[in-house]
């Protein structure tokens, strides 16, 4: 073994004000040249042991540490971020913050001119990295014009410009559609194999990078110890593993198969087709959900004479779950948005429950229609979550009698005297759909709900909704994540750049597609087969 | 963007000198002319259909929606130079010309109505205006990106840290929208001042996450300026050496007395006493401050990226504007009346023009004249 390059000893952390350790007497060594996933549940301390790395943990969260960290020879806890800067390159979640100046040339050579090299040397590695990353057709682009998927790889490339020895992204997809996501992450495993750049790396979509790591650092909860190792040893013990992994260790695959093509010789073996029904219906799945209760025909909308939608049309039924797919900027959150009566259409109508949008006011709209914004932070303010559910029903106009049952059922009532910023992401989430819930609109709106929520959250999440309509509740949420799509959804429209492009039942639509399939699905290519859940119930286990 | 830095800081210093000097309301609107085309040159060379280079529309967004955001800008000084007018006009009766002759009894704008006011009102609004267009389009035609990099060292951080909470401006107002909204479609009524605790706490906690990852981006990369002194032995150690710390307190003490003095020179004029040690402080104080702030941006090892050219066009419209400003000045020492304005009386009421004023002026338009063919971008012709 050569000596690591990055080498945590006994580091234990604790944030300032609590008593509890964020990190507690970790040990992880990270070789040169390997590929670093980290993973854990939301808020069990994986952006922490990211930032000990280049000392922003301590120096810029504060708090107590003890331990000792080697990173290529220095030792961020004395020298802190600024030395570290050009030994470690961090990029963060959220494409929109992280930038300082306005084109990207300029932004690429922030960092470099922070460690005053001279001019030549900028130029030089600025086209290197416009090359390596291949975004040199941006160079000149304002960042505020850039794709989130763009905005991401400059980011990144913003770092590299220094040459570091490890590049530290935490949870940099976590903000981006499927396409922009899979750019990025071309784009780490280029930097790694064919540059040798170390890179380690914290992300909550699993099926996605699992077969790039060389290491797996398992951080189960705050403060307790991480398990470390390769892909096979690590995945198995984990709750939340991708749909693979779950089958491997339902069938006992040996060796544990990380990628669809590695799993194809398994299901050869086994037997499907006589196990499955012969009947492709989706069980429950009805043919038609009446009465419709949201209609949308031949809808056309215009922002400042970019046309956002061109003659979508939409109709969901009592008591129907429909996934609203489609790139970034395909039109999903505009479409939303016409439904719950916040835009209107330039042509076309919106009828939803009885009521057409043009002519009902707002007010009298949201009786009918809730919408969950994508940032859940934008609706919660007040002191604690049971105060936060209490507001909506006041708003309504409605008796605070309710709130404890909505409290109940989405599993809020340890938190409800918390208050909301504190909780961790998925918890937020659960909030800002409870305070929109707890007015009891027969139908919701949900804009991204899974955006930072962990697998187990997002699997809580499309049950939840799935049980949501069993009480006749219409729900349509866009979403770009295809798991949670074949999870619960029963029907799918995928949106393309303002028109519909697909509108099918779930299984029809993920298995005649290849972007928007689920992982069982594109394994088993059978409109039968898009969970887990599906095959398990399928071999009558 | 056609012109170097230093350019079109030599125009913005002679229009700028010329407009904030000048009450003669028809050198005002020459002026206006002159810097009108100025600025009409830049915003055509902003609009996204003038860079053929471009891959993207959206690209230039940015651009065209300043473009557009300076020229709601004007539309406001231009209501506000009609308002002036009508004012003046309304209120002021005093002149000898009489124009007409409101019923006495009328409450206020009774009374004569006088040419002297209409011309007075029209001249106070038209140097008003050129003083606005003037700073319009030294916005337009510069990012403050370009200008931060001419600030010493010292201030660089500084005027970049104004520049990015200038840059967050827009995305308050955008996350503003976004919790209205949000708060909207709960059911929320915004109708008294507490009503709006809903809209602001969302506000300002998301305002806060956001600043809270761009410092730690920026000082992931360094920002602040790596030490010299400490990057010098590249075993890097984290206890500061003995010359670093002498430095850092001389530095420190330079700063206290600089301002020290500034204060007690302040303080001192204040008091009536003798006038010249006062001023003597004063000038000691901000003279300490400045080799403060020259001091530690020596420290500071900073470098810039981009290298602007200087070119031929450059020297000419720096030369001219260097010729404006001498002239004003020169006829500001020499002639003041030329650029005084009161048409009330004993004054003559009609306005006087200086051709060699008129030729200061015209001089401020030779950014449009020399403004270069649209289709050869800044960055190319920088790169050679």
């Amino acid at each position: 073994m050569h000596t690591p390059l990055i080498r945590l000893q006994n580091v234990t952390f604790h944030y300032p004000h609590s008593d509890r350790p964020a990190l507690n007497q970790v040990n992880v060594a990270i070789q040169e040249g390997d590929f670093v996933l980290v993973i854990g549940p939301s808020g069990a301390g994986k952006s922490t042991l990211l930032r000990t790395l280049n000392g922003l943990v301590p120096h810029f969260s504060g708090g107590r540490i003890a331990g000792k960290i080697t990173v290529a020879g220095h030792d961020p806890i004395a020298e802190g971020p600024h030395r570290m800067s050009p030994i470690v390159g961090l990029v963060q979640q959220d494409p929109e913050a992280q930038f300082v100046v306005d084109t990207v040339e300029d932004e690429l050579a922030f960092g470099m001119e922070n460690q005053g090299l001279p001019q030549t040397v900028m130029r030089k590695r600025v086209e290197e990295v416009l090359d390596q990353l291949g975004i040199a057709h941006l160079r000149q682009r304002r960042i505020s014009s850039l794709s989130a998927g763009e905005k991401q790889r400059v980011a990144i490339g913003s770092v590299l410009t220094l040459q570091p020895k490890v590049l530290v992204l935490d949870e940099p997809t976590s903000q981006l559609d499927p396409q922009a996501a899979e750019e990025v992450l071309t784009t780490l495993r280029h930097l790694n194999q064919d540059l040798g750049l170390t890179v380690v790396l914290s992300e909550h979509r699993l099926e996605r990078v699992v077969q790039y790591a060389d290491q797996i650092i398992y951080l189960p909860a705050l403060g307790s110890q991480p398990m470390l190792g390769k892909a096979e040893e690590v995945l198995p013990q984990v709750p939340f593993a991708p749909p693979l992994v779950q089958l491997a260790k339902a069938f006992h695959w040996q060796p544990l198969p990380l990628t669809i093509k590695e799993a194809r010789p398994f299901i050869s073996q086994m037997d499907m087709q006589r196990a499955l029904p012969r009947e492709t219906h989706q069980p429950g799945l009805r043919r038609e959900y009446n009465p419709v209760h949201v209609e949308a025909h031949e809808v056309w909308f215009n922002y400042n004479g970019v046309e956002a939608l061109r003659r979508v049309s939409l109709r969901a039924g009592e008591g129907e779950l429909i996934a609203l797919m489609g790139r970034n900027g395909s039109g999903k959150t505009t479409l939303l948005k016409h439904l719950v009566g916040l835009l209107q259409p330039k042509r076309g109508y919106v009828v939803v429950h009885g009521q057409d949008t043009r002519r009902t006011s707002l007010e009298t709209l949201i009786r009918y229609v809730g919408y969950v914004p994508q940032d859940p932070s934008t609706l919660l303010f007040a002191d604690t979550v049971r105060q936060e559910l209490e507001f909506t029903r006041r708003a309504h106009a409605l008796s605070l009698a309710g709130v404890q049952s909505w409290l109940e059922k989405l599993g809020l009532t340890q938190l409800a005297e918390l208050y909301p910023r504190e909780l961790s992401v998925g918890q937020r989430q659960r909030v800002a759909i409870a305070a929109i819930l707890v007015a009891e609109p027969p139908t919701l709106l949900l804009d991204e709900p899974t955006r930072g929520l962990d697998p187990v959250e997002k699997q809580a999440l499309a049950d939840f909704l799935r049980a949501q309509t069993e009480q006749g509740r219409t729900v349509i949420l866009a979403t770009h994540d295809v798991e949670l799509a074949a999870a619960c959804a029963h029907r799918v429209v995928i949106l393309s750049e303002g028109q519909v492009a697909v509108d099918g039942p779930t299984r029809e639509v993920m298995s005649q597609s290849l972007v928007f399939a689920s992982q069982v699905n594109k394994l088993f290519r059978d409109p039968r087969l898009l969970t887990v859940k599906d095959v398990l119930e399928a071999l009558g286990r | 963007m056609a012109y170097h830095t230093l350019t079109w800081l030599a125009w913005l210093g002679a229009a700028a000198y010329l407009a904030l000097v000048n009450q003669q309301p028809l050198q005002s609107i020459l002026l206006i002319l002159a810097t009108g085309t100025v600025f009409a040159a830049v915003s055509r060379a902003n609009q996204p259909e003038a860079n053929p280079g471009a891959r993207n529309a959206s690209s230039h967004a940015g651009q065209a929606w300043k473009v557009q955001g300076w020229s709601a800008f004007l539309r406001f000084g231009l209501s506000v130079w009609l308002v002036a007018l009508f004012f003046n006009l309304l209120f002021a009766h005093a002149g000898n010309i009489v124009l007409l002759v409101l019923p006495r009894n009328w409450p206020f704008i009774g009374g004569p109505i006088t040419l002297e006011a209409l011309l007075y009102g029209l001249a106070n609004g038209a140097s008003l205006f050129a003083v606005l267009l003037v700073f319009a389009t030294f916005n337009l035609g510069l990012d403050a990106h370009r200008l931060l990099r001419w600030l010493p060292a010292g201030l660089y951080q500084a005027g970049l840290i104004v520049s990015i909470a200038l840059s967050f401006i827009p995305q308050l107002i955008a996350s503003l929208r976004e919790i209205r909204e949000a708060q909207l479609l709960r059911g929320h009524k915004f109708r008294a001042i507490r009503d709006w605790i809903p809209l602001f706490v969302p506000l300002l906690t998301t305002a806060l996450e956001r600043s809270l990852t761009l410092a730690e981006s920026m000082e992931a990369r360094g920002f602040g300026g790596i030490d010299r002194f400490a990057v010098a032995d590249s075993s890097v150690s984290p206890m500061p050496t003995t010359t670093e710390r002498s430095t850092t307190n001389l530095q420190r003490g330079t700063t206290l007395a600089g301002l020290l003095a500034l204060l007690v020179g302040l303080l001192w004029r204040a008091t009536d006493s003798v006038q010249w040690l006062g001023l003597l402080s004063v000038a000691l104080g901000i003279l300490l401050l400045f080799a403060a702030l020259y001091t530690q941006g020596r420290r500071l090892k900073r470098t810039h990226y981009h290298h602007e050219l200087w070119q031929q066009r450059d020297t000419l419209v720096s030369l001219a504007c260097l010729a404006s400003l001498a002239i004003t000045a020169y006829t500001q020492v020499r002639d003041p009346a030329a650029l005084f304005y009161y048409p009330y009386p004993p004054y003559s009421p009609w306005p006087g023009f200086s051709p060699a004023l008129g030729l200061a002026i015209l001089l401020t338009a030779t950014p449009a004249w020399l403004w270069p063919s649209l289709h050869v971008s800044y960055y190319e012709t920088d790169r050679g």
